[in-house]
Formats: C-alpha cells, sequence, structure tokens
C-alpha cells in the first residue's frame, strides 16, 4: 500500500487526466467514472492538498471498484483506462 | 530459646524454608516456580516481581487503549438538512491523525480530524449522493440500487413540506 506517497492531488490529477472524471466543487469534490457512457463509480476526495491517510486511501480505492493494490497501480499510472475500464466492466 | 519459649533462629536459618521448598515444590505456573538459590534469594525474588509487574502493565495497556484497531458502528439519525426515515449504519475508525466514517450500505465515507467533522463530511456527502442519483437514471445496476434504497430511506424537504 502506497498511501503515504500520495497526496489528494495525485490522486485527483490521475483521476481528471486518465479516467476522464470530472469534479464537482462543493466541500468536498465528487465525480464519477462513466463506463459507456453509464456513471460506474463515484470517488470523492478531500479539499487540499494533504496526505491521504490509510483508510481514506482504501474508501477510495473502493469507491472506484479496486482493491488497495489495483488503486496503488491507477495512481502510479501502470494501469490504463483501458486496463481500468476492463477491470470494472466485471464488478 | 528465647524468653518467648520459641527457638532462635540463627541468619543462617533463614535460608532453610526457601531452600526446601524449592526442593519440594511442584511448579503449576510460571510464577509459582521458585527458583531459587541460596546466595541470591532476595535478589531473584525482586527479579521476578519486575517481571510480573512488566507483565501486568503489557495487559492493561492491551485493554486500556485498544483504539489503535478499534471500530465503532454508529447510526445516524439525520443528514444535514434532510430527514432519514430509519437510520443509517456507520463505522466509525481511526486514520491517521484523524477519523474516518464510513457507509455500510454504499461507498460513502467521511473524514475529519474528530468523529464530529468526519461524520458531518459524511452527511454532506450523502446528500450530495443523493441529489447525483435524482437527476437521472443513467446510472450502473448497483447504483440504481443505491438509488432505490436512498428514496426509500431520504425524507427530502419537499416531501416534507407536503406531509
Amino acid at each position: 500500500m502506497k498511501s503515504a506517497k500520495f497526496d489528494t492531488h495525485d490522486i485527483i490529477r490521475v483521476c481528471k487526466n486518465k479516467l476522464d472524471i470530472t469534479f464537482r466543487d462543493g466541500k468536498e469534490q465528487n465525480g464519477w467514472f462513466l463506463l459507456q457512457g453509464v456513471k460506474k463509480a463515484r470517488i470523492t476526495i478531500p479539499k487540499g492538498r494533504k496526505p491521504v491517510p490509510l483508510n481514506t486511501y482504501k474508501s477510495m480505492a473502493r469507491q472506484l471498484l479496486l482493491s488497495v493494490d489495483e488503486f496503488d497501480e491507477l495512481i502510479e499510472c501502470t494501469v490504463t483506462k483501458r486496463a481500468y475500464e476492463q477491470l470494472v466492466s466485471e464488478r | 530459646m528465647d524468653y518467648l519459649g520459641m527457638k532462635r533462629i540463627e541468619s543462617t536459618d533463614t535460608r532453610k524454608p526457601l531452600a526446601s521448598l524449592r526442593e519440594n515444590s511442584v511448579p503449576t505456573s510460571p510464577y509459582r516456580r521458585l527458583d531459587i538459590s541460596a546466595g541470591d534469594s532476595t535478589s531473584f525474588i525482586n527479579k521476578r516481581i519486575a517481571n510480573i509487574k512488566g507483565d501486568l502493565a503489557k495487559m492493561i495497556s492491551t485493554f486500556e487503549c485498544p483504539q489503535k484497531s478499534s471500530f465503532s458502528i454508529v447510526k445516524i439519525q439525520r443528514l444535514v438538512s434532510m430527514n432519514l426515515t430509519t437510520p443509517l449504519d456507520v463505522i466509525v475508525e481511526p486514520d491517521g491523525d484523524g477519523v474516518i466514517a464510513n457507509a455500510v450500505d454504499f461507498p460513502v465515507y467521511g473524514s475529519g480530524d474528530d468523529v464530529i467533522d468526519a461524520l458531518e463530511m459524511l452527511k454532506r456527502d450523502i446528500e450530495s449522493l443523493y441529489h447525483d442519483l435524482m437527476e437521472d437514471d443513467n446510472l450502473a445496476s448497483e447504483w440504481l440500487q443505491v438509488k432505490q434504497f436512498l428514496k426509500e430511506r431520504i425524507i427530502a424537504p419537499d416531501e416534507k413540506r407536503q406531509v
């Protein structure tokens, strides 16, 4: 688990750039991942640049329908959008 | 014999009871086995007492400080601006220097410096999710189920006014 390596901005950057998630501004930032145009996963990221504690990291992974290891790989860019789509389409 | 009629015990005799205890005792637990040599009985006993104190301190700390791995399930009775027909279950647990609150029935969480902050964020996010889900039905099947679940649980403000 690599939660200590990443902060909220790293996760937002990957969600925006790789998964094309558009975040809506509010007290928290929420965004939907669309799989073939259908809302499939919804992630919440607290505002501000800060390190992500372990359980928050797990919850974000759960929101994206991923295990923690898969979430690590997604943030580290070893999982492509296509690979992510294949993973979540089965879940 | 001294003046009370008791046999006077010489200083060398004081070691006899301990030595005989060692010979006759049957150890039934680590603390009852007194493996004492005649020369260092006092330091041995002091050492054993120190060990027992250490073990007790560990046991007490286990009972007093379970928060590292502990979690609790709480029920939230209402959201920020909406009421609930029945409470929602939430798991609250420590998270780094703060606290995280995870909804049990759907993947939404709130985090904060303390339990109140975490629950407030969670309540706001459940309301936000409710509004998202009510926009349309362009949702994966699991979210349609969550939508149905929340429709049954949440009393939206306009519904409340109608009642």
